[in-house]
């Protein structure tokens, strides 16, 4: 071999420029690992907090994913019936309002709890709450951190999975529930009905009840009866929905999703899309103005914000959410009192319906129905529920199930031209919305 | 100074301005023997060799020239005169080369100590001679690659060409380097792409270098409603084409292995000016022009709508007229364009310099939308012996971009686009939304940049045979992007509505990048002929990203900007992302005669986004390179003066994004404000890279004595495990995506680059060339059973047989009008042949949204070497665009102002159908397009008047930018992007909205002292 340089020295320079050389190499080498690692300051990785240790941190985590998902619920229930109509220039949204959603649509499908999205937040919500009670329910009391009584946030979550259920079952022709183990292998749900759907969320209530029973926790007893009351009208099973409700007897009884200004995630949704100084969403005619007998009526407040869209739209703004941090009812005293009324008209009970909506509005400060002279047969008895849950409940997602449970009719009509273009689609039991193509097309048993 | 005459050997011309006066002439010529005696024998003591390196043809000095001494670190450039010095030489004799883009090699053994060595270059238009950056010390000869490296000689290209931006400089100059931009806002930025699209959810994005450093490539960047628009701000053009001396690219894994994972994409590499040995160099560019909107009253549509029962219309020019009767201004204004460039350059043999400082201002056609930015750069080189030198790169920049709402955020555009003569004789004057003023007024929407970049690098050479080079570089971009609504309270009532309260988003971005780069090479003569070229390298590259966000809605009071007079709607935010890759690599290159050259290598890298199911990523490469013209037997033909044949293969890797491994859960707030967490990303721990194989072969040919030069190349480029953002069943109750290994993406084509100088001769040159690519792409599959396609976007799809980003949709093939103009009996495409109910029928495939082909023709011709006359068409051909100002003018907005919608009989019921039932088949359309770029003459001005100014040279531009489109394309700018646009989100083949390519007229004074 032939150097440029004289061989003695090319051999030194040679074998000092290789040691060098192999000494670096060998450095970074061993250095490899570290130099490797990142900080990950915003993310937390599962590996490290799916554990009892965390159990406070996961049931909040839970609780706040299925509030963020209930606002989304009712806004877009809203839109769908006659609760809500859009006043944006945003097309994307118009789908919604017109009663006429594509299973490709990204909005429902894939958008987030902050962007009107509700079948990826709703999932979340129940998701996380079944994952946190396995976790929970796995573990020993030792394991969770001293002060805190696992029984009592097993209570607490049952009802949360719960509830995300119903939320599913009301606005989806169909569901899937899929499970997340605990060696981060995914079992697949199959394609479920809305009945399913309920009664898997009655199985969850059920569970929720004897926590609460067990750990003494008032609250997620009154939570869990209310939501299995509402799941099993939602069945068409009457008689056990009204033996759940009256099991609430405290007639305060309310149980929110808590909101704040701190974060767009945990403000009022509800607020955000309609208010005086913004409307995205307008309360919709059949809202605006709304009395009892002359009176007006104070469970549905709304006014006219003066302002009219471009496509000729008046605005109206909903004043039952006064501010971001304004509470949202989840399960109530005067729920479960309109699922006993509804119970009783259904077993022709008219005078016990009648009784219950003549208590509401004489808390409300409007005439009662004995008052005003309303029908005591059984089909206006029931009509007037109808009435009575639309404005008791309004904006609290409760109306979209009832329009499709009781068959309603939504103004304007199906096929009436859309004022943004196209028509709106069928109402009464055909408004749910389809198994998204998300779920459909990505789930390996529904191929 | 004794040094410079003894350099450059000047005495001759002063001898000859001498005479007349034979006294002084006498003392000048005794004087001259002496400093030529004396400066000879202080040449060959200090290792001097000195001289000029000219053009064989038009004996001009050659600027900017590489002179080596051969097998040694030193070397040095020519400085404007075509002056080159080198100290330090050892021995009695050296051979030294010169080269230079464009020409051919010059190679010449001289005596140490010779200050009057004239090397001659002849133009050579596939030089094989020139060194590229390969990512080995000193970097190699084109003649010993495999691959096609395309070389851009910014230098020369600045001097005449209406250039301010990299894309600008980048666009038509290489094949298959494709520019897309999004809108003709200036500040905004385009997609760069090279070879095709390889990745379905990657970005797209090449690796930059500059000067050895990895620097931010980010090609999207900007405030949150850009997200919306198209007008993101890209990094790339950052970097000022005033001080590029050179750009090189290497176009796709074969060639970038070495760069290991990212470099799936290709390597772009920016080699800026340095200082050349001699007295000091003043340069001063001046450039002057006004940017415009060419002719819109001939391109944005004329709208309608029933006016008392009839059809009524309106066009821009009604609109215009009635505005600038209310408000006294024109709805587009015509923008200033300006910019000052002043460079100094010299040095000694051992130290050279160079410093350079720019100050430009842009404005758009919209008058929120400008630009200002100052930069500065010194790049200083030192030889403290004869075995080290040393480099350092600074720059430094700061400035604003302003940009205007567009797109789906409204704006100027939207509101024309959306004009309507209902309201023409209202108080809205015809405007679909809101006054362009109310406009200006309200949104402020910014992005300000300081960015320091900044490199050492030292080469040592301790023997002849052996070079290491070390690389530390930063570059660390701090930008603020600001979507700021003022509160205007007396446009509450107005369309802009609650916008009128004011908002204000703002993110503090630092984006970090980290280069320590070490390499080695080692050469072996192991027999006559037969030479070994053995190096190894490493590199550690850090790169991270962090942002500080806070915003909210409504200001207390009109007047107030801060976030901290919000008082609602608060948001805030703060993250950090950051990736780090420790790669090595080894190679080996034999080399026979300087003729037949094998190199094969292998890159390893570990990168800290991979999963942890998977260890190292290893690239092997081979290639083999032949200049068969060089061969005994190969017989000389007159005609041909070089051919060289090439093959090489590679691999190269895409590293997954960070975290996207990982399963993880993030923090938010949550009930009654308590500490909470939810679901994240879904992970993905078996994640590894995108593996990109390619293949390419070609060859390089010089002609007819040097005045056509041919260079074609054929690539076959596989992307296997390609990482799909696969969206998750929401049941699963994690994050909507999940990445996965899956896909496989083709690219094959090839490139052609000719160049030619038909004439050439002492009054005239005319230099031609023509460059021109075919990319087929195609997905080959997705590999996910049970899916049968990704979306890419709204109408857009990944599917497998098609190309990346395809366009699919719903296709009527057959309709009938009834008497009130509704389409009826509406038939769609089956996808087989036949027809089928638009109600069950699927979306068919209706084209590419990327283009096959792209390219373009130049041409310069000079005149008694004083005058240029250049001029730039480029084309891209193959791709569909949507035109969303048809769709939102004629259903998607307002319910129409199309004529289409308002008399559906005089159109053709198949396009009816397509209006009524928002079927959009019809707007997807050929966009291909051939651009007259650039236009310019150039005149170097004549020694007086030069003199008169006290300098050594000046020139004058006049140049034209963007003036003539040729296209099929019925929207209104086939190069536009909506949604996403060069962020590379959906929907990025739309039009919709988008400010057009803004025409320019320029003029650049260059004066040289």
């Amino acid at each position: 071999m032939r150097l440029h340089t004289r061989p003695d020295a090319a051999r030194r320079s040679r074998r000092g420029v290789i040691l060098l050389g192999a000494a670096l190499m060998a450095s970074a080498l061993a250095a490899c690992n570290s130099l490797l690692d990142v900080p990950v300051p915003s993310r937390i990785p599962a590996n490290s907090i799916e554990n009892p240790s965390n159990a406070v941190l996961l049931t909040n985590g839970a609780i706040s994913d299925f509030d963020c998902a209930l606002g989304s619920f009712i806004v877009v229930g809203a839109e769908l019936t006659d609760e809500f109509e859009d006043a944006t220039a945003t097309a994307a949204r118009w789908v919604y309002d017109k009663r006429d959603v594509p299973t490709d649509n990204e909005r429902y499908a894939v958008n987030d709890c902050d962007a009107e999205g509700t079948y990826v937040p709703i999932n979340r919500a129940r998701a996380s709450a079944d994952n946190v009670l396995r976790i929970l329910n796995a573990a020993s009391d030792s394991e969770v951190p001293s002060g805190v009584n696992r029984g009592d946030l097993i209570a607490t979550l049952y009802p949360y999975a719960g509830y995300a259920r119903v939320l599913l079952g009301e606005m989806f022709c169909s569901a899937v529930i899929s499970t997340l183990n605990p060696d981060h292998t995914v079992t697949y749900g199959t394609e479920l009905t809305p009945q399913q759907v309920f009664q898997s969320a009655d199985s969850m209530f059920t569970l929720g009840i004897a926590a609460a029973q067990a750990s003494g926790n008032t609250d997620a007893l009154n939570m869990s009866y209310i939501g299995r009351a509402r799941a099993r009208l939602d069945l068409g099973e009457y008689d056990l929905a009204k033996a759940d409700a009256q099991q609430v007897t405290d007639p305060d009884y309310v149980h929110v999703a808590t909101a704040s200004a701190t974060t767009t995630r945990r403000a009022n949704r509800v607020y955000g899309e309609s208010n005086t100084t913004g409307t995205a969403s307008s309360v919709g005619p059949r809202y605006q103005g709304m009395t009892y007998d002359g009176v007006a009526d104070p469970r549905v407040q709304a006014v006219a914000t003066g302002k009219t869209t471009s496509r000729g739209l008046v605005e109206w703004a909903q004043l039952k959410y006064t501010d971001p941090s304004t509470p949202i009812p989840i399960a109530s005293y005067d729920e479960a009192q309109l699922i006993i009324a509804e119970a009783d008209a259904r077993a022709n009970d008219t005078p016990g319906a009648i009784a219950i909506i003549d208590a509401l509005h004489t808390k409300a400060g409007i005439p009662t129905y004995t008052a005003a002279g309303g029908a005591t047969d059984q089909a206006s008895v029931l009509s007037q529920i109808v009435e009575e849950r639309s404005r008791e409940l309004f904006l609290e997602g409760q109306r979209l199930y009832d329009v499709i449970r009781f068959d309603l009719a939504l103004q304007p009509a199906e096929n009436t031209p859309y004022r943004n273009g196209g028509v709106y689609g069928p109402a009464g039991a055909a408004l749910c919305l389809k198994l998204p193509d998300v779920e459909r097309q990505n789930n390996p048993n529904l191929q | 100074m004794p040094s410079t005459s003894c350099s450059h050997g000047r005495k001759p011309d002063r001898l000859v301005r001498t005479r007349g006066r034979p006294r002084v002439l006498l003392r000048a010529v005794a004087a001259a023997i002496a400093a030529t005696i004396t400066c000879a024998a202080a040449a060959a003591a200090q290792g001097v060799i000195a001289g000029t390196v000219v053009d064989s043809a038009s004996r001009q000095p050659i600027p900017g020239a590489q002179v080596n001494v051969e097998n040694t670190t030193l070397g040095n450039l020519t400085d404007a005169n075509g002056h080159f010095s080198i100290r330090g030489v050892r021995g009695t004799q050296a051979t030294v080369v010169a080269r230079r883009i464009g020409y051919g090699s010059a190679r010449q053994v001289v005596t140490v100590g010779d200050t009057t060595v004239a090397l001659a270059l002849a133009s050579h238009p596939m030089s094989l001679d020139v060194v590229v950056v390969t990512g080995t010390p000193n970097g190699q000869t084109k003649r010993e690659i495999g691959n096609a490296v395309t070389s851009i000689d910014v230098a020369s290209v600045t001097k005449i060409a209406p250039v301010t931006s990299f894309q600008e400089l980048v666009n038509g100059r290489a094949p298959n380097v494709v520019i897309m931009p999004g809108t003709g806002e200036v500040g905004s930025g385009a997609k760069i792409r090279v070879r095709g699209t390889s990745s379905l959810s990657l970005n797209q994005t090449p690796l930059i270098y500059v000067d050895g450093v990895r620097m931010d490539n980010s090609q999207a960047t900007g405030p949150a409603n850009q997200s919306f628009g198209s007008g993101s701000i890209s990094r790339w053009n950052d970097i000022d084409p005033e001080d590029i001396e050179r750009i090189e690219i290497l176009k796709g894994p074969s060639a970038a292995t070495l760069y290991g994972t990212e470099a799936a994409n290709g390597v772009i590499q920016i080699i800026t000016k340095q200082g050349a040995a001699g007295k000091t160099r003043y340069d001063f560019t001046m450039t002057q022009g006004a940017n415009f909107f060419m002719n819109p009253e001939g391109r944005i549509p004329t709208n309608y709508n029933l006016v008392d029962g009839n059809i009524e219309s309106i066009d821009f020019k009604q609109l215009n007229d009635a505005y600038k009767n209310a408000y006294g201004q024109n709805i587009f204004r015509t923008g200033h364009q300006q910019k000052y460039h002043a460079g100094i350059s010299g040095g000694t043999d051992r130290f050279q310099y160079y410093v350079a400082g720019v100050r430009e201002e842009d404005q758009g056609v919209d008058l929120t939308n400008d630009l200002g930015r100052t930069s500065a750069r010194a790049n200083l080189s030192v030889e403290p012996t004869d075995k080290f030198k040393m480099q350092a790169h600074l720059n430094y920049l700061n400035g604003r971009t302003n940009l205007a709402p567009e797109a789906g955020y409204g704006g100027r555009m939207w509101t024309v686009m959306l004009m309507d003569p209902l309201y023409a004789d209202s108080s809205s004057l015809g405007f679909g939304s809101s006054f362009p003023w109310q406009y200006d007024e309200t949104y402020h929407m910014y992005q300000d940049i300081g960015r320091f970049t900044g490199s050492v690098q030292i080469t040592h050479q301790p023997t002849s045979w052996f070079t290491q080079r070390l690389i530390f570089g930063a570059d660390q971009v701090n930008t603020n992007d600001v979507e700021m609504a003022a509160r205007i309270d007396s446009l509450q009532n107005t369309n802009i509505d609650t916008d009128a309260l004011g908002y204000k988003y703002q993110t503090n971005n630092t984006n970090k990048f980290r280069t320590f780069d070490y390499s080695a090479t080692a050469r072996f003569d192991v027999a006559p002929g037969l030479n070994l070229a053995t190096s190894v390298g490493g590199q550690y590259y850090i790169k991270r990203f962090e942002y500080v966000s806070a915003g909210g809605s409504v200001f207390a009071a009109p007047g107030l900007t801060s976030i901290g007079s919000l008082t609602r709607d608060f948001t805030s935010g703060q993250d950090v992302t950051e990736n780090r890759t420790l790669g090595y690599y080894v190679q080996e290159q034999v080399g026979w005669k300087d003729r037949r050259y094998l190199t094969l290598a292998l890159r390893s890298d570990k990168n800290s986004a991979f999963g942890e199911g998977f260890g190292r990523a290893y690239y092997p490469k081979a290639s083999v390179s032949w200049v068969i013209s060089d061969e005994p037997f190969f017989g000389k033909m007159s005609w041909l003066n070089s051919l060289r044949l090439r093959a090489a293969y590679g691999e190269s890797g895409q590293q997954p994004n960070d975290f996207d491994a990982i399963r993880t859960y993030s923090p938010v707030t949550g009930p009654n404000d308590q500490p909470a967490v939810t679901p994240g990303s879904f992970g993905n721990p078996d994640l590894g890279p995108e593996r990109s194989r390619e293949f390419e072969t070609g060859f390089e040919t010089s002609l007819f004595d040097d005045r056509a030069g041919l260079e074609f190349t054929f690539y076959n480029k596989n992307t296997k495990d390609a990482i799909l953002d696969r969206p998750v069943a929401p049941s699963i109750g994690f994050a909507n995506t999940e990445f996965v290994n899956a896909g496989q993406v083709s690219n094959k084509g090839v490139e052609l680059l000719a160049r030619v100088t038909p004439v050439r001769n002492n009054t005239v040159t005319w230099d031609a060339s023509f460059a021109f690519s075919y990319n087929k792409n195609k997905v080959v599959n997705l590999g996910l059973a049970g899916v049968p396609y990704l979306s890419a976007g709204t109408y857009e799809r990944n599917e497998a047989g098609f190309p990346v980003g395809a366009w699919f949709e719903k296709k009527v093939v057959s309709a009938q009008l009834d008497g009130d103009g509704n389409a009826i009996n509406v038939m769609c495409d089956d996808g087989m042949g036949g027809a089928v109910d638009c109600a069950s029928a699927p979306q068919v495939y209706l084209g590419s949204s990327i283009p096959d082909k792209q390219g373009a023709f130049t041409s310069t011709v000079t005149l008694w070497n004083k005058l240029k006359l250049y001029g730039l068409v480029d084309f891209q051909l193959g791709q569909k665009k949507l035109d969303g100002n048809e769709r939102i003018r004629c259903y998607f907005v307002l319910g129409g102002v199309c004529r289409e919608m308002l008399a559906p009989k005089d159109y053709s019921p198949v396009l009816e159908a397509g209006i009524q039932n928002g079927m959009p088949f019809y707007l997807i359309n050929d966009a291909g397009f051939f651009k007259l770029r650039e236009l310019s003459a150039t005149y170097t001005l004549p020694g007086r008047f030069a003199s008169a100014l006290h300098a050594s040279g000046a020139s004058i531009t006049v140049a034209g930018r963007n003036l003539h489109t040729w296209t099929k394309y019925k929207g209104l700018e086939p190069e536009a992007q909506f949604l996403g646009g060069s962020r590379g989100g959906s929907s990025v083949s739309w039009e919709q909205t988008d400010t057009p390519q803004l025409s320019s007229f320029v003029a650049t004074l260059n004066v040289s002292f």
